[in-house]
């Protein structure tokens, strides 16, 4: 995996000065934000009946964690 | 977590569940045993599926599954190659129309029984925090992509604790006990590979939040958040079925925390909550693969609050019995 570009370095203090910096590094990037395209239903009843309501099939991505939060 | 930017961001993958098919993503660490209509239909499903009544290494039932509304399988896998899931959705469409044409709508029950042991529900008026946790740089320089999220949940009575009842610049306060110990043991969690257990209690050696009045009009009130929490935990030695070895070491972190936090008093509800927890973490849990990197090692949190989107509403991953204890 390639490396992330940082505005950070492993000697950073977190200081107001440098607050912002650790949040742009932390959180998502937009390109790591993909798969939230997907229309994710998120309960499994209510995508049964949707499903049905459509007449289309399921696609059921199952994990041990929510796939939508800690996996 | 990798699924996200191995499979779920691929064009093809995107466009194809978006127009084909009705795309669920489901906690079977639940449905696998949840004795309930869900928990039926899942298990229906899956024990048709790549890992049906498979019970070593894990009984595990993770995976990517195209059903019909019937439990019908029409494809299924566990993989985290794009190429391979996107086959198995195009595998799973050719069976889906080559189906005969069925005469009359199923007979879906609109609502069942859920079993009671999984009866939580999402804190309306609330706060919901959406926490990403991700290594910071190292001495190499390296930054590495991966990261985890998760949710934080407070009530709408915890979150209106956070706020002094006489707000005046200045005024420095510890904050309440309940949420420096639930940001503690439930979400300070070395989870950027993978699933590690929440602290448990007498882990936790300090949690100390403090929340400064920093500035107060009509319609808003500022806080600055600052803290540090470490946390430390002897290894448990359960043994990871999959290299069946014991994997865990002694884990903790020890982290400084600083935040900004936007009240609106009129909504009573927080507009913003930006807030990091950084620092050195080190060891491994059972499933968090860190075995080759026990550090200590940076590592960060970041908190913000969670959108309204229903993607943005599932439950933190230590709900429970004592999650808001």
């Amino acid at each position: 995996m390639p490396d992330i570009k940082t505005d950070l370095t492993s000697e950073t203090p977190l200081n107001p000065d440098t607050f912002q910096a650790f949040l742009t590094h932390i959180r998502s990037r937009p390109d790591e934000l993909r798969w939230t395209g997907i229309p994710w239903e998120t309960d499994l009843w209510e995508a049964r009946l949707k499903a049905a309501a459509v007449n289309r099939p399921m696609f059921i991505w199952a994990m041990n964690g929510n796939p939508l939060g800690c996996v | 977590m990798a699924g996200r930017a191995s499979v779920f961001s691929h064009p093809e993958i995107i466009r194809l569940l978006a127009e084909s098919f009705v795309p669920v993503a489901d906690n079977c660490g639940y449905t696998q045993t949840q004795q309930d209509a869900k928990g039926e239909f899942f298990r229906l499903v899956a024990e048709q599926g790549h890992y049906g009544g498979r019970t070593k290494p894990t009984a595990t039932r993770q995976g990517l599954y195209a059903c019909t509304v019937e439990g019908e399988l029409l494809a299924s896998i566990n993989t985290r190659d794009a190429d391979q899931v996107l086959g198995t959705l195009k595998a799973g469409l050719d069976r889906w129309r080559q189906r005969p044409a069925s005469s009359s709508p199923p007979d879906i029950p609109k609502a069942y029984s859920p079993d009671p042991r999984l009866n939580w529900s999402y804190p309306e008026g609330g706060l919901a925090l959406k926490v990403t946790v991700r290594d910071l740089p190292r001495e190499s320089g390296e930054a590495d992509p991966r990261h985890n999220i998760d949710f934080a949940w407070f009530t709408r009575d915890e979150a209106r604790s956070l706020i002094p009842a006489d707000p005046q610049p200045g005024l420095s306060c510890p904050a309440p006990r309940f949420f420096a110990r639930r940001i503690a043991r439930c979400h300070l969690i070395d989870t950027v590979r993978g699933q590690s257990p929440r602290w448990r209690e007498e882990d936790i050696e300090k949690a100390d939040v403090t929340l400064i009045v920093e500035r107060v009009t009509s319609g808003h009130v500022h806080l600055r958040l600052e803290g540090e929490v470490k946390n430390e935990a002897a290894p448990t030695f359960d043994v990871n079925p999959f290299s069946e070895r014991v994997v865990d070491k002694p884990r903790g972190v020890d982290l400084r925390l600083l935040g900004y936090l936007r009240f609106d008093r009129q909504q009573e509800a927080f507009e913003s909550f930006d807030a990091v927890a950084v620092g050195p973490r080190w060891g491994a849990t059972t499933y968090n693969a860190r075995f080759d990197d026990l550090g200590p090692a940076p590592i960060g949190f970041a908190f913000e609050v969670a959108s309204d989107d229903p993607i943005d509403r599932v439950p933190p991953a230590a709900i429970g019995s004592s999650y808001f204890a």
